[in-house]
């Protein structure tokens, strides 16, 4: 077997350093942080997919609530349409007196009696309004069926209480007592 | 036999070890490798290029879809309340006790030897509805006559309304008669109290 001079092993072991060092040089300067780089970009898109199918979902669920609450917003809408924008004392107390009027009774003595906020999320701009109504004589067949045609064309009005007390005096007419309680704005 | 003699052989020796050199070929081998990794490396620079164009993409729809999402994060909590607060006003409606019903069955259950002279009914939560009927009954046995009423009263509210219980506050004889087309009748004073547990709607 031929041996290798002198020269040729220092030529050799030149070569294998320059090797290395092009290897090092390689994975270190070029490979290296294109590497890092990918990895990042990688890990980054990862992140930011997680991020846009979020965001589409979320775009996604208010489209549906939106659609989902139009016939909630019509409701309201309709259930507002059914108050008046002026002060409940200005316009109940006459809506009241010409409804039982047209239906026979003459006379009704009607009295807010107190306000309450109605509670809830979303009903703060709504308030309770009792009101202290009396037939001071109405024939009690009379009375309750106005009272019953009151209550069913008055969706936000709830009757709280009823009292009807027959007159010794004149016992066709009796005197009825409510508690009227509105829902108003 | 000829002889030859190679008199160039050190010029020659000379050449084959200029050939096979180590420093050449290593410099040789060197740039075969450098090429391969140059190779390598544009593969791999044009897959990150890809990638971070990718990235870009997504960074530019995620910019755009980012406000929308909160926009649409706000809407659907404006559209959970408002259908929140309709369905509240809704319940409130609905939950309503109307009157008119228990004013029919009162009327209807009450015969000619009963007569209501006062009637006092309230609701403070929508379940619960109390009423008391104050009355008188007439007849030969009128207490027994005012406790029919009752039972009856209560057995005709409980197919409308569900539970219902009821029992007198006071029911005493009246010591003044009742005539009637000529007749005498005993009378009694009654007073009915009658809770209705309604069934909450859903």
């Amino acid at each position: 077997m031929k041996k290798f001079n002198k020269d040729q092993i220092q030529k050799m072991a030149l070569s294998g350093l320059m090797l290395v060092i092009l290897i090092y040089c390689y994975f270190q300067y070029l490979l290296g942080p294109l590497d890092r780089a990918q990895k990042l970009n990688t890990a980054a898109i990862g992140t930011l997919q997680g991020q846009v199918e979020t965001a589409r979902k979320q775009v996604k669920l208010g489209r549906n609530a939106v659609a989902r609450s139009e016939a909630s917003v019509a409701t309201m809408q309709s259930i507002e349409g059914l108050i008046p924008k002026e002060a409940a004392i200005a316009w109940f107390p006459p809506l009241v007196n010409q409804f039982f009027q047209k239906h026979g009774i003459p006379k009704v003595a009607l009295q807010l009696r107190s306000t309450e906020p109605v509670g809830g999320e979303g009903l703060e701009r709504f308030k309770y309004f009792s009101w202290d109504v009396t037939f001071p004589h109405a024939s009690f067949a009379t009375a309750i069926s106005a009272l019953s045609d009151f209550e069913n064309e008055m969706p936000l009005l709830a009757i709280r209480s009823i009292k009807v007390d027959a007159s010794s005096e004149t016992p066709e007419q009796q005197r009825v007592v409510c508690e009227f309680r509105t829902l108003l704005k | 036999m000829a002889l030859h003699i190679n008199l160039l052989h050190e010029a020659q020796s000379k050449i084959v070890e200029e050939k096979r050199d180590p420093l050449k070929l290593g410099i040789l081998a060197m740039l075969v490798i450098a090429v391969c990794f140059y190779g390598y490396y544009l593969f791999r620079a044009g897959e990150s290029k890809k990638i971070a164009r990718e990235k870009s993409a997504l960074e530019a729809e995620n910019a755009q879809l980012a406000p929308q999402a909160t926009q649409a994060q706000a809407d659907e909590a404006a559209a959970n309340l408002s259908v929140q607060t309709t369905g509240a006003v809704e319940k409130i409606i609905n939950d309503r006790f109307y009157w008119g019903p228990l004013f029919s069955e009162i009327f209807a259950g009450t015969g000619p030897e009963i007569q209501i002279t006062s009637f006092e009914g309230s609701t403070r939560s929508p379940e619960a509805v109390s009423l008391t009927v104050i009355g008188i009954s007439a007849g030969r046995e009128p207490r027994a006559v005012a406790e029919r009423f009752r039972q009856s009263m209560e057995e005709r509210l409980n197919k409308v309304y569900g539970k219902v219980t009821s029992q007198f506050v006071s029911l005493e004889n009246s010591e003044v008669p009742l005539v009637l087309n000529g007749k005498s009748f005993a009378m009694a004073n009654f007073s009915i109290g009658f809770q209705l547990s309604l069934q909450p709607k859903p």
